[in-house]
C-alpha cells in the first residue's frame, strides 16, 4: 500500500512548524513568567489552606491541594490560550503567513503545527509544576496524592481545548489587538453568563423580566457549562474520585472531541479568511 | 415652648416614614403543599408554596405531601414567603396523581398520618400512616397524659417535701430531731416527639424526575396543585467523623469524606463520633429540607449523617509505633466554679442515665508534630473500610519556602530576557 503523497507533505510541514514554534516558546521568557505566576497563585491558595489551620485548629480536607492546582491549571491554559490567539494573526499581520503558503504549507498543517507545539510547550509545564505541588505538599505536610497527577493529566485535556479555541480566535482576526480583544470579551462574556445565572438564581422572588432574564441566564449558563474545558476537568476529577470507569471516560474523551471541533473550526478559518494581511 | 413644638414636629415627620414598614404584607390566598420529607435519619417539615415549584424528596423512603389552602405572604427580613396557618389551614382533599414523562404511574387517595421521633424532632423518625397511625398517635396522647400527670404529682410532692423541710429545719432550731423523708424524684422528660395527626398523601417513589397535581371530587384539576418533583438517591455510603477538639467542643469539625486528612495545628485531646453518612447532591437536599432555600446553586456535594455508628471500637496507630485500641464514652461537659470561664470533660457517671450525654464519643490524645492513622473496627476488631483517616500536623512554614519555589521560573525568564537582550 503507497502512503499518500500528500498525507507526508502535510505532516512533514506540520513537524516543521511545530519544531519552529516549540523552539520560539521555549526561548522566550513569557512561557517561564507564566509558570511563576501559576505557581505564585498556587502557594497563595496553599497558604489559605495553612491559615485556616492556624485559625481553626483543626481542619479536615480529602485534597487540599486541589485547589492550588485547579489555580495554577487556569492561570497555565490562560496563557496558552493567549499565546495561541496572538500566534496566527501575528504571522498574518507580518506578511509571514502568506510567505510560508508559498511553500508546501496548507491551512491544515499550519494550523495543527501551531497546535501540536503550543501543547508541547504546555506539556513540558506539567512537569515542573507536579514537582511544585509535591514540594509544597512536602514543605507544609499537606500532603501530595495520586488524585493530583490525575489531575494534571485532565489538565492537559483542558489545556488542549482552550488552545484550539484560542487559535479559532485567531485564525478568524486579522490583527493582534482584535485577538485578544476578542479573547477578553469572550473570558468576560463566559464569566457574565455564570455569575449573573447564579445571582439571578439566588434571588427568592423573580417575576416579569427579572424571571425570564434568569430562565435565559440559567439556559446560557448550562451552555457554558458544556462548553467550558474547566467543567470537564471538574468532572474528570469527580469520577476519578469515585472510581467510575463510564464517567471517566466520557470526561477524558469530550474535550479531545471538543478540540477537534475547534481545530477544525481554525483550519476552515484560515482557508475562508486567506493568508493575506488586511490592506491597509 | 417652641423647643417642644420642634421636637414634636421632627417625632411626626420621621415617624410618618416607618408607617410603610409598620403595615402588615398583603395576604394572598394559595394552595400551599405541607411537606414531611425524609432526610436519611428523620424528617424535615417544610412548606412549599406557589413560587417554589419543585418539590424534592429521597428515593425509596416515604415522605408525606400534605395540600392545604391558606394565606401566604412575603416577608422582607427573611426573604421568603411565610404561611398563616391560624388564618387559615384548609386541608384540599381529592386524588393525587403521578405522572412521568407522560405516564401517569399512580393515583393515591388521601389517608391519615404521623410523624414520631424518640428522641426529640430532630432525631431519627418514623412515618406512620393509616390505622397505624391512628393507634400510634392514641399512644403518644396517652404517654404524655402520663407525663403531665407525673409531672403533676411531682411538683405536688415537691411542695409538700419543701414545707416539711421548712418544718424540720423550725424544729431543729427549737432543739427538736425529725425525720424527714426523701426528696421526690422528677420524672424521666418525655422525649417522644409527634406531629399532629394530618391528612395527606404518602409517596415512596425510585430516583427521577415526576410531576404531581390534585384531581378533586369532580374529576377536575385542582388548581395551583401541579408541582414538579424530583427524587434523588444519594451517590455514595460510608462513615463520617464528628471531631470535636477539647478546646473547643461546640464547634466539631467534619471529617466526612473517606479521603478526608485531619490537619492539626497542634496536639491535644480530640474525641471522635462516628457516624453512618450518605452523599448526597447539595441543592437537592438543601431544598428537601427547604423548598425556598436558594443558597446553594452550583452541582455541589455534601455528607449528611444519618446515624450515629455505635458498637464499635476505635484504632490510632502512631507512625511507626504499635496500635492503640479505644472504647466509645458518654462525657459531659461540666462548667468550671467561680466567675471565670472555662470548663471540663468528664466520664459521665451511671447514674446520670437519663440525661443525655453531651458527647458520645472516641476520646484520643495526639501529640504535636506526629501523623497517625485511625480506624474504625467492629466489635469483633475488624476494620470497617470506610472508616479509615489520617491525621497529621500541618507545618507553618516561612514566606520564603513557598516563595522559592515560583521564584526558579522567574530567574529563568528574567536570565532568558538577558540573553536575548545580549545576542
Amino acid at each position: 500500500m503507497t502512503r499518500d503523497p500528500r498525507l507526508a507533505l502535510r505532516v512533514r510541514a506540520a513537524r516543521a512548524i511545530a519544531s519552529r514554534e516549540l523552539r520560539e516558546l521555549l526561548r522566550t521568557p513569557g512561557l517561564y513568567v507564566a509558570l511563576g505566576v501559576a505557581l505564585t497563585a498556587a502557594s497563595l491558595a496553599v497558604r489559605s489552606v495553612l491559615a485556616e489551620v492556624a485559625q481553626e485548629g483543626l481542619v479536615a480536607r480529602a485534597s487540599p491541594l486541589y485547589l492550588p492546582l485547579f489555580v495554577a491549571t487556569v492561570v497555565l491554559a490562560f496563557s496558552a490560550a493567549t499565546t495561541s490567539a496572538v500566534s496566527i494573526a501575528r504571522e498574518r499581520e507580518s506578511g509571514t503567513l502568506e510567505v510560508l503558503f508559498y511553500g508546501p504549507v496548507d491551512a491544515a498543517s499550519y494550523v495543527v503545527g501551531k497546535y501540536v507545539a503550543q501543547l508541547l510547550a504546555y506539556l513540558a509545564l506539567c512537569a515542573p509544576l507536579a514537582i511544585s505541588l509535591a514540594t509544597y505538599g512536602w514543605v507544609t505536610n499537606l500532603g501530595f496524592s495520586a488524585d493530583l497527577l490525575t489531575g494534571i493529566a485532565l489538565s492537559v485535556l483542558a489545556a488542549a481545548c482552550t488552545i484550539a479555541f484560542g487559535l479559532l480566535l485567531s485564525s478568524v482576526c486579522g490583527s493582534i489587538r482584535d485577538a485578544i480583544l476578542l479573547l477578553v470579551g469572550v473570558g468576560l462574556l463566559l464569566l457574565g453568563v455564570q455569575g449573573g445565572s447564579w445571582l439571578l438564581a439566588g434571588l427568592p422572588q423573580r417575576e416579569g423580566a427579572l424571571g425570564v432574564a434568569a430562565e435565559t441566564l440559567a439556559a446560557a449558563d448550562r451552555v457554558v457549562t458544556l462548553v467550558s474545558p474547566y467543567s470537564y476537568l471538574d468532572r474528570g476529577l469527580q469520577a476519578a474520585l469515585l472510581g467510575d470507569a463510564a464517567a471517566y471516560a466520557i470526561a477524558f474523551a469530550s474535550p479531545l472531541i471538543y478540540a477537534a471541533l475547534l481545530l477544525g473550526g481554525a483550519i476552515w478559518s484560515v482557508e475562508w479568511r486567506g493568508v493575506r494581511r488586511n490592506e491597509e | 415652648m417652641i423647643a417642644s413644638i420642634a421636637y414634636l414636629s421632627f417625632f411626626i415627620l420621621h415617624s410618618s416614614l416607618f408607617i410603610p414598614v409598620l403595615q402588615a404584607p398583603p395576604r394572598e390566598r394559595h394552595l400551599v403543599y405541607g411537606i414531611q420529607a425524609f432526610n436519611g435519619l428523620g424528617y424535615s417539615s417544610a412548606f412549599a408554596p406557589p413560587a417554589g415549584d419543585t418539590i424534592y424528596l429521597l428515593a425509596g423512603a416515604d415522605s408525606a405531601l400534605s395540600p392545604r389552602q391558606t394565606e401566604i405572604y412575603w416577608w422582607p427580613l427573611t426573604n421568603r414567603f411565610e404561611p398563616d396557618w391560624e388564618a387559615l389551614n384548609q386541608p384540599i382533599g381529592g386524588t393525587l396523581e403521578v405522572w412521568r414523562a407522560f405516564e401517569r404511574l399512580e393515583s393515591i387517595e388521601a389517608a391519615s398520618y404521623v410523624v414520631q421521633a424518640s428522641d426529640g424532632p430532630g432525631g431519627p423518625g418514623e412515618l406512620y400512616v393509616g390505622e397505624r397511625a391512628l393507634a400510634k398517635y392514641a399512644e403518644f396522647e396517652a404517654r404524655r397524659r402520663a407525663y403531665r400527670d407525673a409531672l403533676w404529682d411531682y411538683y405536688q410532692q415537691d411542695a409538700e417535701y419543701r414545707r416539711a423541710l421548712q418544718d424540720a429545719v423550725a424544729r431543729a432550731a427549737r432543739g427538736e430531731t425529725t425525720e424527714l423523708a426523701e426528696p421526690p424524684r422528677e420524672p424521666a422528660p418525655l422525649r417522644l416527639y409527634s406531629t399532629a395527626l394530618n391528612q395527606g398523601y404518602v409517596l415512596n417513589l425510585t430516583a427521577g424526575r415526576y410531576r404531581i397535581r390534585l384531581l378533586g371530587p369532580d374529576g377536575r384539576v385542582v388548581p395551583e396543585s401541579d408541582r414538579n418533583v424530583v427524587v434523588f438517591s444519594p451517590r455514595r455510603e460510608g462513615l463520617s467523623y464528628a471531631v470535636y477538639p477539647q478546646t473547643r467542643w461546640t464547634r466539631p469539625t467534619g471529617a466526612d469524606d473517606p479521603k478526608a486528612i485531619v490537619y492539626l495545628a497542634a496536639g491535644g485531646v480530640l474525641y471522635f463520633q462516628p457516624f453512618v453518612s450518605v452523599e448526597v447532591n447539595d441543592r437537592y437536599f438543601s431544598r428537601l429540607e427547604d423548598p425556598q432555600n436558594r443558597a446553594v446553586q452550583e452541582e455541589t456535594w455534601r455528607w449528611v449523617r444519618v446515624r450515629p455508628y455505635s458498637d464499635a471500637q476505635l484504632e490510632l496507630e502512631p507512625t511507626g509505633q504499635p496500635p492503640s485500641r479505644f472504647e466509645q464514652k458518654r462525657y459531659q461537659v461540666q462548667q468550671l466554679p467561680g466567675g471565670g470561664l472555662g470548663y471540663q470533660i468528664v466520664e459521665q457517671p451511671p447514674e446520670a442515665v437519663g440525661r443525655a450525654p453531651d458527647l458520645d464519643a472516641f476520646r484520643v490524645e495526639v501529640e504535636s508534630g506526629r501523623t497517625y492513622r485511625l480506624r474504625l473496627l467492629t466489635a469483633d476488631g475488624e476494620p470497617l473500610p470506610a472508616g479509615e483517616r489520617e491525621i497529621r500536623p500541618a507545618a507553618q512554614p516561612d514566606s520564603w519556602s513557598l516563595a522559592a519555589v515560583p521564584a526558579i521560573p522567574f530567574a529563568l525568564a528574567c536570565g532568558l530576557a538577558i540573553r536575548r537582550r545580549w545576542s
